[in-house]
């Protein structure tokens, strides 16, 4: 059963329980009320009635002197035949002392019920009737006569009847409206959480980018921002994970190809060796192509090496002083006469050994940049706690699409000369896991023909001037 | 008249290493170093095979593959790129063959000769000094009549004729057609050279290189 029609049946239930109950109650004490009142009004109408049966045959009894029995019952029942035909709700019955009945308007099946017992009520259930039977003594001189009156009070139960018929009628109305309205309030208050299941549906069947989007203040609003929040970071994960997946992908077969390609022609050439008597030329063509075949498969090795051993370990940075490094650069750099440092002295958050392979390649790229060596410069920035690093070449430069690729591994702008140069297209790689180490980002100017400014930001610490 | 095969392919190395090898086999080689100039040479020449690879800059093999396909030219893809996935890539673009680097170069000869063969059906007789061998029936024949070889002395002649005026040497020999490379039993090769020489009667063709091996000498 849906949730909605749950609530619809709890409420439904609730309210006809309820309802009934209160209907009942009513019903019941509102009979009782009346039948008490019938009942009194019904003892007060015969006691005056006795009253006035007294008075008037004892009057009777004066003014004709009325001194036998016989008489004194034909007028009583002279004045009761009157009574009767002015009040059609009441019969009457008169017996003696003997029991004997002399008169008698009480239909037959109630007679029993004709005692000369004083103030006795009864009540009756005969066929669908209710009647009402009380007996009094009426004395007139010395006469004692008892007369019974049999009261109608089935419009009382009619009354009871007719208010139950109207109460099932209503509760009838009112279930039937209540579950109308019911039923459109629960669609509305769980249509969020339908919402909520059809996009956790969609999300498991692949469309990570669904959010359910409900911007209720209740617990299924919160429910769905945590919901949304959830599938937000699912999203972002997964694609993470492909985008991981897609670099792994990309990084394998260039290396299939980076080291497939020298061991072809290593294989080859050293089959060609082995298999025939060659003659001089290609003898040496061959092994000239296997010992360079065979460097660049070594160079391509530690190149792997260093970038590899930047992807495992945790790497703890620390305060080191710039000019260490610079030193060891220019050291590292002694035999080239092109390259000039203009550096400020200063404490920097950073690694000594990281930092100087990351500025050696930055050189080594702007050296291969300055096919003829122009200078290149290297400059730092000082500026709030900041400092800037730039290396700057006036080579050949590159284009605005081939910087968005330079760090992916293995991409070289133009692969004969990088080869000729002894590069495999690792540099930058490795200088931006440096950089992802750092916390900071490569920036990249370069204009074709004029050359480029690569700069990086490292944080100052303690500065000394 | 020599077949002329298109090698296209950025690496040095590998284009001299198979514009080398299928040179001495007796093929003429064209080298472009980039797709552009790939198609250029195909626009202007005409080929009887593209060697192409797939990882070139700038255009890429797939690319090059769109252009050359509708010329009706074979091509045999060169890769480094070994899953199945891109050789199916690779064969439903229309290419025959694929060739996974690194390959040896019996591999590439022998691929080459294949696709060559399904294309031209003259490839299947060859042709080489008296004789004339039939490489799909494997049969010889000689002035017009049928010389019985065994399998063996079937594999050497045609490794002798691929190889033809290249000095071999004997445990190659022996590597290569008896596909054994822990017992070197170059007794075994004497011995089938020596048959061959005297059902071919090629005693003079087939040279003795002292030291070394075997020589099958076509003076052309």
């Amino acid at each position: 059963m849906r949730f909605a029609e749950k609530i619809v049946w709890v409420c439904l239930i609730t309210i006809s329980i309820v309802f009934s109950l209160g209907s009942t109650i009513m019903i019941v004490r509102n009979h009782q009320h009346l039948l008490d009142t019938t009942i009194k009004q019904n003892i007060a109408f015969h006691e005056m009635s006795i009253y006035s049966l007294e008075s008037k045959v004892f009057q009777d009894y004066y003014r004709r002197d009325l001194s036998d029995e016989t008489q004194i019952q034909e007028r009583v029942r002279y004045y009761i035949k009157q009574f009767e035909t002015s009040i059609k709700s009441v019969t009457y019955a008169i017996s003696n002392t003997q029991d004997q009945v002399i008169y008698s308007y009480i239909p037959q099946e109630l007679q029993t019920y004709i005692t000369k017992q004083n103030d006795q009520v009864y009540h009756i259930v005969n066929k669908s009737k209710q009647f009402m039977i009380m007996t009094s003594q009426v004395k007139i001189g010395n006469t004692v006569l008892y007369l019974t009156g049999c009261y109608d009070i089935s419009p009382c139960f009619e009354e009871k009847n007719r208010q139950v018929i109207t109460f099932v009628m209503i509760d009838i109305t009112v279930i039937g409206i209540s579950y109308f309205i019911l039923r459109f309030l629960s669609r509305y208050l769980t249509q969020s959480i339908e919402k909520l299941n059809k996009t956790s549906q969609r999300i498991a069947s692949g469309h990570y980018g669904e959010r359910t989007q409900i911007q209720t203040q209740d617990e299924i609003g919160e429910l769905s921002q945590s919901f949304d929040e959830m599938a937000h970071m699912n999203e972002k994960r997964i694609e993470e994970l492909k985008a991981n997946l897609e670099q792994r992908e990309e990084f394998m077969g260039s290396f299939s190809h980076e080291v497939k390609t020298p061991m072809t022609a290593i294989l080859g050439f050293a089959e060609m060796l082995y298999t025939m008597d060659c003659d001089e030329e290609t003898r040496r063509k061959a092994a000239r192509y296997i010992y360079k075949e065979g460097k660049r498969l070594e160079n391509l090795s530690y190149t792997l090496m260093e970038l590899l051993s930047l992807g495992d370990k945790k790497i703890e940075l620390k305060t080191i002083c710039i000019d260490h490094v610079i030193q060891q650069l220019k050291e590292y750099y002694q035999n080239k006469d092109n390259i000039i440092f203009h550096t400020h002295s200063c404490q920097v958050y950073s690694h000594q050994e990281l930092l100087f392979t990351m500025m050696r390649n930055l050189i080594d790229n702007a050296l291969k940049a300055s096919l003829h060596n122009e200078d290149v410069i290297i400059e730092t920035l000082l500026k709030d706690k900041h400092l800037t690093v730039m290396i700057k070449d006036q080579g050949i430069g590159m284009s605005e699409e081939n910087i968005q690729k330079i760090t992916e591994p293995f991409f070289m702008i133009d692969k004969s000369r990088s080869r000729a140069q002894g590069g495999a297209g690792l540099g930058l790689s490795i200088v931006k896991r440096i950089c992802d180490v750092h916390q900071t980002q490569l920036n990249v100017e370069s204009q074709l023909g004029k050359g480029t400014i690569i700069s990086f930001v490292l944080e100052v610490q303690n500065n000394e001037e | 008249m020599k077949m002329r095969i298109l090698i296209v392919e950025d690496e040095r190395a590998i284009a001299d290493l198979i514009n080398m090898n299928l040179t001495r086999v007796g093929f003429a080689c064209d080298w472009a170093h980039n797709g552009k100039q790939g198609a250029d040479y195909i626009e202007t020449n005409k080929y009887d095979l593209v060697l192409l690879d797939i990882m070139l800059p700038e255009i890429s093999g797939y690319e090059l593959m769109e252009y050359i396909r509708p010329m009706k030219i074979p091509v045999i893809f060169i890769t480094a790129k070994g899953s199945v996935k891109d050789k199916v890539k690779g064969l439903r673009m229309g290419a025959d063959d694929y060739l996974v680097k690194p390959f040896s170069i019996d591999e590439l000869i022998a691929r080459v000769e294949s696709v060559l063969r399904r294309y031209h059906k003259g490839m299947q007789v060859v042709h080489v000094l008296d004789i004339q061998i039939d490489t799909l029936s494997r049969t010889v024949m000689q002035n017009k009549k049928i010389i019985h070889l065994t399998h063996k002395e079937y594999d050497l002649l045609y490794y002798l004729v691929q190889n033809q005026n290249i000095a071999l040497y004997r445990e190659t020999i022996y590597e290569k057609i008896w596909e054994d490379s822990e017992y070197r039993e170059t007794r075994t090769v004497d011995l089938h050279i020596q048959r061959l020489r005297k059902k071919l009667n090629w005693n003079e063709y087939i040279k003795t290189i002292f030291k070394i091996g075997y020589m099958l000498e076509v003076k052309s």
